[in-house]
C-alpha cells in the first residue's frame, strides 16, 4: 500500500485529545422547535383519541388512558429538555465532533478526509425559527453518519462549505 | 454476437438467451405474487372442475409471458458513451439508465445452469449510488462480456487517473493463483459442521409457514396431527426422541445440500491486486474483491468446526449498500494456513507484530448477568402467580445456559492494537476474529450508559465502510486514548481506504 510510510513512535499522551475540546451548544430555538413539534403531534394524537372515545366505541373507564398518556408526554418533554444541554458539537482542524445523550451518552467523531458529502436540511417549523440541521455522510453507513440539529441556517451552511473545502485539501497533501 | 472485438459504442442487445431469463423472471414474479391462488387451483376442491379453465388460463399466461420476454428483449439495448454506460429498456414506457464509469465499483460474472449450457454469463454492475445501486445484464456471451468489462474498467481508469493519481490499477488480463480449493471431502466436512441450528429453525419455520398458509386457504392440515393422540406424542419419550432425531437428520441433510449447491468446486484465488472466489453447482458465482476495497478480514469457527480445526474466512468489502453477504467473499472450510496466506497478502510484513491482546472489564459480564437475573425473577414470579411452579424446572437450565453464554462471551472478548491494525476477538461457544487496518476507519464513537458511567467505563465503536467493530466496557480514559489514536491514524493517512 504505502511503501514509503514512516512510522515514528507517538506517545499516546502527546496526541491531541478529544478531552481538550470546547464544545459548542445548540441554538436555544432548537429546544423550542422540538417542544412545539412534539406538542403538535401529542395534541393531534389526544384529539384523535377523544373523538374516538366520543363516538362511544370505548367503555367509560377509558378516561384512565389519559393518565399514562400525559405521564409519557411529560417524560418525553423532560428528557428533551434534559438532553438538550448534552447536545453539542465541535470543530477541529481535521475532524468534527458531536456528542449527545442524557442517559445514554455518545460522542462521535468524523475525520474530514472520510466525509462523502454534506447536506443542510430545514423543516417548515424550523424555518419559522431560522434553524436547520447539518447532515454529514460517510461511507460507514447510517450508523456512523451524523446529523447536527439546531444550527442557524447561516452557521450550518458555512460549516458545510468549510467541510466541503476540507475534503479535497486533505487528500492532496 | 461477433467473435472479434465488438463495437460497444453502437447500441448492442444482449445474447438471445436473455429472452429465457426475462421470461423466467416474469413467471417467477407472477408465481410469487399469485402463489395462494395457484395453490387453490391445483390442490383445492375445485381443481377437478376447473380443469379446462386452468388449461386455457395457463396457455394464455404462457403466450403472454413469451411475448413479453421477446418484446422486452428487443426493446433492451445498451451502449457506451464518452464517460458512461447507457441502457435503454421498457416494454410499455421508455426507460433510460445512465451509469457514469467513475461510479462503477465492481463488475461480477454469474452463471446459472442455463448460462452454463449456452456458455453465456450474467453481468452484475455495482455502482456507488445511494438508491438502486445494482444493475444486471441477464445474458451476454462470455467473450463480449469480458471485453465489455475490460473496456469499462479501462475507461474508468483513464477517467479516474485525471482526477486522482493514487489509484494504481492494472486492468491487464488478470493472472490468478489458486490459494485454496475445496476437495469433495472438505466440502462434506463444511456441510456437516454448518450451523445446524439455523437449518433447524429454517425448516421448522418453513413447515409452520406452509401449514399456516394452507390453513388460511381453507385446507385443514392440522387434522393430520389431531389424529395422533396428544398423550401418545408427548408422553412417549421414544416418539419424542425419534422426532428429534428425525429433525436433526433433516437439518443435517439440508445443511449438506445447501453447502454442496453453494460451494461445489470452490476455488479461492489470488489475483494481481485482490482476491476472487468461484463456486456453486447449479449457479456458478464469481465474486472479486480488490485489496483496497477489503475493509475487514474476518475468520471464525463454531463449536463443531473447532473440533476439526476448520475456519470460515470472510473478506468484507466496502459497498454502497449496507453490509450484504453477497458483497463479501466467504471462504468456508479453510485451515489456519489459508488464513495466514490471506494475512500475508493483505498486510505488510511487520504489520501484525506486537499484537498484545487485552480483555474487557468483568462488568461486561456482570451487567448481562444482572439483566438475566431480573428476567428470571420476572418469569419465576409470573409462574408462581399462575400457579405453574412445575415449569420452574425449565427456567433453571435456561438460566444456567444464558449465564454460561454471557460469561463465555465476556471471556472471549479481546482486542489488540498496534501501529497498523486493530483486531477484535469474540464468540460465545465458537470463536470470531476481525482484523482491520487502522486507516480504514470512517468514524469513531464512544458510548456510555448509566451503568458504565458509574463505573468509569465506555464502549468504543469504530465504523468502516462495511460495518463496525466494537470494544465494549473498557476504562473511559483508555477509550478516549484509543479514540485519539484512531483519529490520529486516519487523519495522517494518505492511503486510499477504497
Amino acid at each position: 500500500m504505502d511503501e514509503n510510510f514512516t512510522n515514528t513512535q507517538i506517545e499516546s499522551y502527546s496526541l491531541p485529545s478529544v478531552l481538550d475540546v470546547d464544545f459548542q451548544g445548540l441554538e436555544r430555538d432548537y429546544l423550542k422547535v422540538s417542544f412545539i413539534g412534539f406538542l403538535i403531534f401529542a395534541i393531534i394524537l389526544i384529539l384523535g383519541a377523544s373523538l374516538f372515545r366520543l363516538s362511544g366505541a370505548l367503555d367509560p373507564y377509558s378516561n384512565l388512558i389519559y393518565i399514562p398518556a400525559f405521564i409519557l408526554i411529560f417524560l418525553y418533554l423532560f428528557f428533551l429538555w434534559k438532553g438538550f444541554k448534552y447536545k453539542a458539537y465541535a470543530l477541529r482542524q481535521h475532524d468534527i465532533l458531536y456528542k449527545r445523550g442524557y442517559i445514554w451518552r455518545s460522542q462521535t467523531v468524523i475525520p474530514f478526509n472520510r466525509v462523502q458529502h454534506c447536506e443542510v436540511d430545514q423543516g417548515p417549523l424550523e424555518r419559522l425559527f431560522n434553524i436547520s440541521r447539518l447532515k454529514i455522510f460517510t461511507a460507514g453507513g447510517s450508523s456512523s453518519d451524523l446529523a447536527i440539529p439546531g444550527l442557524r441556517l447561516e452557521t450550518a451552511n458555512s460549516l458545510k462549505d468549510l467541510i466541503m473545502r476540507k475534503i479535497p485539501s486533505d487528500e492532496e497533501e | 454476437m461477433k467473435k472479434n472485438s465488438h463495437d460497444f459504442n453502437q447500441p448492442t442487445r444482449q445474447h438471445l438467451v436473455a429472452i429465457l431469463m426475462i421470461i423466467y423472471k416474469f413467471y417467477r414474479g407472477l408465481i410469487r405474487q399469485a402463489f395462494p391462488i395457484l395453490l387453490l387451483f391445483f390442490v383445492g376442491k375445485r381443481a377437478q372442475k376447473s380443469g379446462l379453465f386452468l388449461q386455457v388460463g395457463l396457455a394464455v399466461f404462457a403466450l403472454l409471458g413469451t411475448i413479453y420476454g421477446v418484446v422486452a428483449y428487443f426493446k433492451y439495448y445498451f451502449y457506451l458513451e464518452e464517460d458512461e454506460l447507457v441502457i435503454k429498456s421498457g416494454v410499455f414506457g421508455k426507460k433510460s439508465v445512465n451509469i457514469p464509469f467513475e461510479r462503477i465499483q465492481t463488475i461480477d460474472f454469474e452463471q446459472n445452469i442455463v448460462h452454463q449450457m449456452f456458455n453465456v454469463v450474467a453481468l452484475k454492475i455495482d455502482t456507488a449510488g445511494s438508491a438502486k445501486s445494482e444493475f444486471k445484464f441477464d445474458a451476454l456471451d462470455r467473450h463480449s462480456a469480458e471485453e465489455l468489462r475490460n473496456k469499462i474498467l479501462q475507461k474508468k481508469k483513464s477517467l479516474v487517473k485525471t482526477i486522482d493519481f493514487i489509484e494504481e490499477e492494472t486492468v491487464s488480463i488478470e493472472q490468478a493463483e489458486t490459494i485454496f480449493s475445496l476437495t469433495p471431502l472438505d466440502l462434506i466436512k463444511v456441510g456437516l459442521t454448518e450451523n445446524h441450528f439455523r437449518s433447524f429453525w429454517l425448516i421448522i419455520i418453513t413447515v409452520l409457514y406452509f401449514l399456516q398458509g394452507a390453513d388460511d386457504m381453507g385446507f385443514d392440515m392440522w387434522h393430520y396431527f389431531d389424529d395422533v393422540d396428544n398423550s401418545m406424542i408427548f408422553k412417549s419419550v421414544a416418539l419424542f426422541l425419534s422426532a428429534a432425531i428425525f429433525f436433526i437428520i433433516i437439518s443435517l441433510l439440508y445443511s449438506l445440500v445447501r453447502t454442496i449447491l453453494r460451494y461445489y468446486n470452490l476455488r479461492f484465488q489470488r489475483t494481481n491486486n485482490g482476491f476472487k472466489i468461484i463456486s456453486g453447482l447449479l449457479n456458478r458465482r464469481e465474486v472479486a474483491a480488490r485489496d483496497t476495497k477489503i475493509q475487514i478480514l474476518n475468520w471464525s469457527q463454531n463449536l463443531l468446526q473447532k473440533f476439526i480445526n476448520l475456519y470460515e474466512i470472510n473478506l468484507k468489502q466496502a459497498s454502497s449498500v449496507q453490509v450484504k453477504s453477497k458483497k463479501s467473499i466467504i471462504v468456508p472450510g479453510a485451515y489456519l494456513q489459508q488464513i495466514e496466506d490471506v494475512k500475508r497478502y493483505l498486510f505488510k510484513k511487520n504489520a501484525l507484530d506486537e499484537l498484545d491482546f487485552l480483555g474487557v472489564s468483568p462488568h461486561y459480564f456482570y451487567r448481562k448477568a444482572m439483566y438475566l437475573v431480573l428476567a428470571c425473577l420476572l418469569i419465576v414470579s409470573f409462574l408462581f402467580f399462575d400457579q405453574k411452579e412445575m415449569h420452574l424446572i425449565w427456567v433453571i437450565p435456561l438460566f444456567l445456559i444464558w449465564l454460561l453464554s454471557s460469561f463465555l462471551s465476556y471471556k472471549k472478548k479481546k482486542y489488540a492494537i498496534n501501529d497498523f491494525v486493530l483486531q477484535t476477538n469474540g464468540g460465545v461457544y465458537g470463536y470470531g476474529h476481525s482484523l482491520m487496518k487502522l486507516y480504514k476507519v470512517q468514524s469513531v464513537k464512544i458510548k456510555r450508559n448509566l451503568y458504565q458511567r458509574r463505573r468509569g467505563l465506555s464502549t468504543v465503536i469504530v465504523y468502516t465502510a462495511t460495518g463496525g467493530l466494537s470494544i465494549p466496557y473498557i476504562p473511559h480514559a483508555k477509550a478516549l486514548e484509543l479514540m485519539d489514536y484512531f483519529l490520529y491514524k486516519v487523519e495522517t493517512s494518505k492511503a486510499k481506504w477504497m
